[in-house]
Parts: C-alpha cells; sequence; structure tokens
C-alpha cells in the first residue's frame, strides 16, 4: 500500500509545502474522477492527493465544480468515472455502514451552515457527540462549550438559541463547532468566508488556522477568495474546465507565469 | 413585377409546403421523446417512491429507532391536527343528518337516520375525510419541512455526520402516521355521530335513545370480529393505517425530492398534498373492495 502511495505521488511530480512535514502520508486521494449532471460534464479527469496535515485550498470560478468535489470526498455524490480513496480505502463502492464509519472522521463546514433549524446551538454542537458516541451529559457539555469556545463563540450566551436567532458569521462558526466537536482527522470547508465582511471573514482564516496548528487536522477548503486561498493553503489547486489547471505552493502561484493563473490570482 | 409575384408565391408556398412536410416527420417523432421522457421520469418516481416506502418500514425494526422524534411527530399529527378533525367530524354528522332528514321525512323514516349517520361515518366518510384533512394540514407539512432541510443542505449535513435520513426524518413520521390516523378516525366517527345526534334530537324531535340505537343496530347488523368488534369498525379501521401510510410517504417523498430553492418547497408542498389526496380515494375505492370481500362474503 505505502509502495504505491509512494509512486503515484512521484508520477504526479507533487511538490510539498513547507510547514507540513510529519509523515506523509496520502490521506484522501482523487484519481481520474469524473462527473456529470445529466448532460454538463462537471468533473473531467480529477487527480488530487491530500497529504496527512496538510490543508489544500480548492479554488475556481463559480460552478466550476468545487462543491461537487467536497461532495464526491464524503460519498455525497458518487463520480461516474475514477477513484475516491479515504486513509486508504476505496470508497465508492463502500456498503452504508463502511462509509459511516469513514464519514465519522470527516467534519465537514457547509457553504450555508446547513445548522439543524429545529435545534439549539447547544444540540446542534452536540448532535455529533450523540450519534456517535455514548457520552455522559456532563462530557457531552464539557465538549460542546470546548468546541464554542474554539470559534469564539459564548456558550452561555448562544447555547440556547435556535440558528433563526444567530447573525451569518455566527452560524458560520456554529457549524465550524459542530464539525471538529467530535475531533475529525479531516476537515472539509465549504466557502468559509463566503457572503462575510471582511472582519469576520479575518476571525474565519484565524480560527481555521488556529485548528490547523491545535489539532493538526488535514483540510480540503474550497474558496474563491484568493486572499484567503494564499493565507490558508499548504497547497493550492485551481479548477479549471472540469480538471485541475494548476497546483502547486502559494508561493508557486506568486512566482507562476500562467496567464490564466495570474487572472485569476491578480485580477 | 407580375411574375415576380407569381414567383415570390410560389416560393412561399414551397416553402410552407416543405416545412409543413418537415413538421409532419418530426411530429411523431418529437411527440414520442416526449412521451418516453415522461414515462421514464413516472416509472423512476414511482421506483423511488416504494423503494423509500420500503426503506423506512424496514428501518423501524433496526436500531437506532428515534423515540423522540416519534413522539413529537405524534404530538404534530394527533394534537395538531385534534381541532380540525373534531370540527370536520362535527359539521359533517350535521349536516349528514339534515339533509338526509329531508328525504327520509317523506317516507317517515326519520327513525332510521342514526344507521344512515352511523354507517356512513364509520364505514367511509369517518376515515377519508380524516386522511384527507391530515394530509392536508400534516402532509404538506412534512414536505415543506424536508424540503427545505433539503435545499439549505440539512439532510446532506445529517448523512455526513453519519446519520441515516430515511430512519431519522422519514420513519419517525411513518411511525406517528400509522399510529395517529387510525386514533383520529376514531375521534371523527364518534364526533360525527354525535353531531348527528345534536341534529336529530334539536331539530327533528327524535330521542337521542332511538337514534344512538339505529347508530348500534346498523354496527350489529353486519356482524362480528372475535366476537365484540363490529365488521364496519374493523374496516373502518383497517383503512387508515394506509391512509397514515400514504400521507407519511407522500410527504417525505417530495419533501426528499425538493430541489430549487425556497420556490421548489412551495412545489412540493402542493404536489405533496395533490398527490395523497389521490392516493386516498383511489386506494379507498380499492381496499373496500377487498375488505368487502374479506369481511362481509
Ligand atoms: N444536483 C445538481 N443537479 C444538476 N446540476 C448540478 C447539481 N449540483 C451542481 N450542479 C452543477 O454542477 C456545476 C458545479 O457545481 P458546484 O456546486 O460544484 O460549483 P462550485 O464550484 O461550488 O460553484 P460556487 O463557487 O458557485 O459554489 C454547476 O454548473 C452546477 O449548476
Ligand atoms: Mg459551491
Amino acid at each position: 500500500m505505502a509502495a504505491s502511495v509512494d509512486e503515484t505521488r512521484v508520477a504526479a511530480g507533487v511538490r510539498r509545502g513547507e510547514g507540513a512535514e510529519g509523515d506523509e502520508r496520502v490521506l484522501i486521494a482523487l484519481r481520474g474522477v469524473a462527473l456529470s449532471f445529466d448532460t454538463t460534464e462537471v468533473l473531467r479527469g480529477i487527480d488530487l492527493d491530500v497529504y496527512e496535515r496538510e490543508t489544500v485550498v480548492v479554488v475556481g470560478p463559480s460552478g466550476a465544480g468545487k462543491s461537487t468535489i467536497l461532495k464526491i470526498i464524503l460519498r455525497l455524490l458518487i463520480p461516474d468515472a475514477g477513484e475516491v480513496v479515504v486513509e486508504g480505502r476505496e470508497i465508492t463502492r463502500m456498503s452504508f455502514e463502511q462509509i459511516l464509519e469513514v464519514r465519522r472522521k470527516i467534519g465537514m463546514v457547509f457553504q450555508e451552515a446547513a445548522l439543524f433549524d429545529s435545534l439549539s446551538v447547544y444540540e446542534n454542537v452536540a448532535y455529533p457527540l450523540r450519534e456517535h458516541m455514548r457520552l455522559r451529559e456532563g462530557d457531552v457539555e464539557a465538549r460542546v462549550r470546548h468546541a464554542l469556545e474554539r470559534v469564539d463563540l459564548d456558550f452561555d450566551e448562544l447555547g440556547d438559541r435556535l440558528p433563526a436567532e444567530l447573525s451569518g458569521g455566527q452560524k458560520k462558526r456554529v457549524g465550524i463547532a459542530r464539525a471538529i466537536v467530535h475531533e475529525p482527522e479531516i476537515l472539509l470547508f465549504d466557502e468559509p468566508t463566503a457572503a462575510l465582511d471582511p472582519v469576520t471573514s479575518a476571525t474565519i482564516v484565524e480560527l481555521i488556522q488556529r485548528l490547523q496548528a491545535g489539532l493538526e487536522v488535514t483540510g480540503v477548503v474550497v474558496t474563491h477568495d484568493v486572499r484567503v486561498a494564499s493565507r490558508i493553503a499548504t497547497r493550492i489547486a485551481m479548477l479549471r474546465d472540469g480538471r485541475i489547471a494548476f497546483l502547486g505552493t502559494p508561493e508557486e502561484v506568486r512566482r507562476s507565469d500562467d496567464s490564466y493563473v495570474r487572472l485569476f490570482f491578480f485580477g | 413585377m407580375r411574375i415576380g409575384a407569381n414567383f415570390g408565391i410560389q416560393g412561399d408556398l414551397r416553402m410552407a409546403r416543405e416545412h409543413a412536410q418537415a413538421r409532419e416527420a418530426a411530429f411523431p417523432d418529437r411527440l414520442w421523446e416526449l412521451v418516453d421522457a415522461t414515462l421514464k421520469r413516472w416509472v423512476l418516481g414511482v421506483q423511488e417512491y416504494f423503494v423509500l416506502t420500503g426503506k423506512a418500514f424496514r428501518a423501524i425494526f433496526a436500531r437506532p429507532f428515534y423515540w423522540r422524534d416519534t413522539l413529537q411527530q405524534m404530538d404534530v399529527i394527533g394534537v395538531g391536527s385534534l381541532g380540525i378533525v373534531l370540527l370536520t367530524g362535527l359539521f359533517t354528522g350535521m349536516v349528514l343528518a339534515l339533509q338526509s332528514s329531508i328525504e327520509m321525512k317523506k317516507f317517515g323514516a326519520l327513525i332510521y337516520i342514526g344507521r344512515l349517520v352511523g354507517a356512513s361515518a364509520v364505514r367511509e366518510l369517518g376515515p377519508v375525510l380524516t386522511s384527507l384533512m391530515v394530509a392536508g394540514r400534516v402532509g404538506s407539512g412534512m414536505a415543506a419541512q424536508l424540503g427545505s432541510m433539503k435545499v439549505t443542505e440539512q439532510i446532506d449535513a445529517l448523512t455526513v455526520i453519519g446519520t441515516d435520513p430515511v430512519k431519522k426524518l422519514v420513519t419517525p413520521r411513518l411511525v406517528a402516521a400509522l399510529i395517529m390516523v387510525p386514533v383520529l378516525t376514531v375521534i371523527m366517527d364518534v364526533v360525527a355521530i354525535l353531531g348527528g345526534l345534536l341534529i336529530s334530537v334539536l331539530k327533528l324531535g327524535l330521542t337521542a335513545d332511538l337514534y344512538l340505537r339505529g347508530v348500534y343496530q346498523t354496527l350489529a347488523q353486519s356482524g362480528f370480529v372475535l366476537g365484540y368488534l363490529p365488521k364496519d369498525v374493523v374496516s373502518g379501521l383497517v383503512k387508515p393505517f394506509f391512509f397514515g401510510a400514504i400521507i407519511a410517504m407522500t410527504g417525505c417523498y417530495f419533501g426528499f425530492q425538493t430541489r430549487g430553492g425556497t420556490e421548489g418547497v412551495g412545489i412540493s408542498t402542493t404536489r405533496a398534498v395533490v398527490l395523497a389526496s389521490i392516493l386516498i380515494l383511489a386506494t379507498d375505492y380499492f381496499l373496500t373492495q377487498i375488505l368487502v370481500t374479506i369481511l362481509f362474503e
């Protein structure tokens, strides 16, 4: 297994970014992934390896298929062709029970937070704990409190509120708390800063940076904000016409002379 | 000039003829394509409906069972629909007594009003009206709630956390409907009979005793199951089980099918109520046929 992973790495000619020296295990691998909706080909062959403890940021124009890639990693969508490997196991043909086990190791932050609107903030964040672990109520509360602290939210003030009573930025942060409360190994973010003001957006970027340092998670972050991308990325993957048109460190992006990359990043 | 004009017209005629021929050739093809696509979509939809129903029923017997959600749905369906069921039942019973009294008076058959109201309420109006009211009130709510969860990615979020959305969202609604629709039907039956009693005593000058004896006679007349359950009551209680399943499954199916934002939620809601009502009425016919064969022949 290790040998074949190494081979694909060499074959793909992947360069690692700085600051992610840990062991170089591939945690998520997409191989030749293609997907069409009706007649439109959205993805036409995506190859991407995500190493343990790195953060790959996927950028690209609206409708390029960025959210689709995250959904494929979670098997909310099954690709027409290609392989999806998470922690060394192919997931596209797994049974329901097997995929549940994989999903438990992943936390996902949705584009619009996707909080359960009939549950309080507390119950939203506690939900993954209640689903996966048999914990005493005291332990649940301690973990929820801790997760909310991590995203700078006041447990005592917001715990009892319903999602409808929160601002957009607060919702997103509750969404992040829900995604990290069971301490997953992999975190997926869909547009963590979209539709937020610059200040809130900056706090969320800081938050992601702190999570990277503190939880040592592997991340895939989708965004079309290039400033966010260069601040949190180990590597940046650029999606265009259903393929990854560019893959490299933020430094390599700055040095790139590819006209489309320059257009996308520097206007 | 003239020749030119002629030419022009001839040309137009020829073009028109050619277009018509082309249309004729294309027409059946295009029509067939349309019919074909529509049929395929229908067959697929029906198949998905039954797959969802199968999964929801199987999940009743598999862990985990979401008790709290089920109780909450029982509250939504049962307590939530009690008001309209009481009102519908009362007025239906009253109008039934009033309408039939006009004809029956002519034949001096007023004493049979209890029989008529009792039989109609327990056999048909109770189960069907209750189910139609619940479909309009609760089935639409299910479609709207699951639909908005779908378009705001809450169902994806559940799936990602490792919850089976069918087990968590559909099965509790199905179980709650299977329990509560028959209960509401019994309430509707009783209230409709009381509504008839009200009119018989206050307006038609019958005694309560005479009216209620009529109700009892009509129920006892067709015989009993297991010695004490009137066959009419049994048949009137088998139906709402099926109708309850139809209401829950139709609401949930259209909820899950929702796409396209809040507008999509509105469309799903309407479709759920329309289809559930049609299915209830059609199923009622076939169930009656089957029950008559089993119980009464
Ligand atoms: N369920 C679906 N049915 C049909 N088409 C879909 C569906 N989901 C996505 N698409 C289409 O697939 C394409 C990619 O969608 P996706 O959501 O992945 O884009 P995106 O890169 O995340 O865009 P954005 O930056 O706007 O969020 C779009 O053209 C979209 O219209
Ligand atoms: Mg997107």
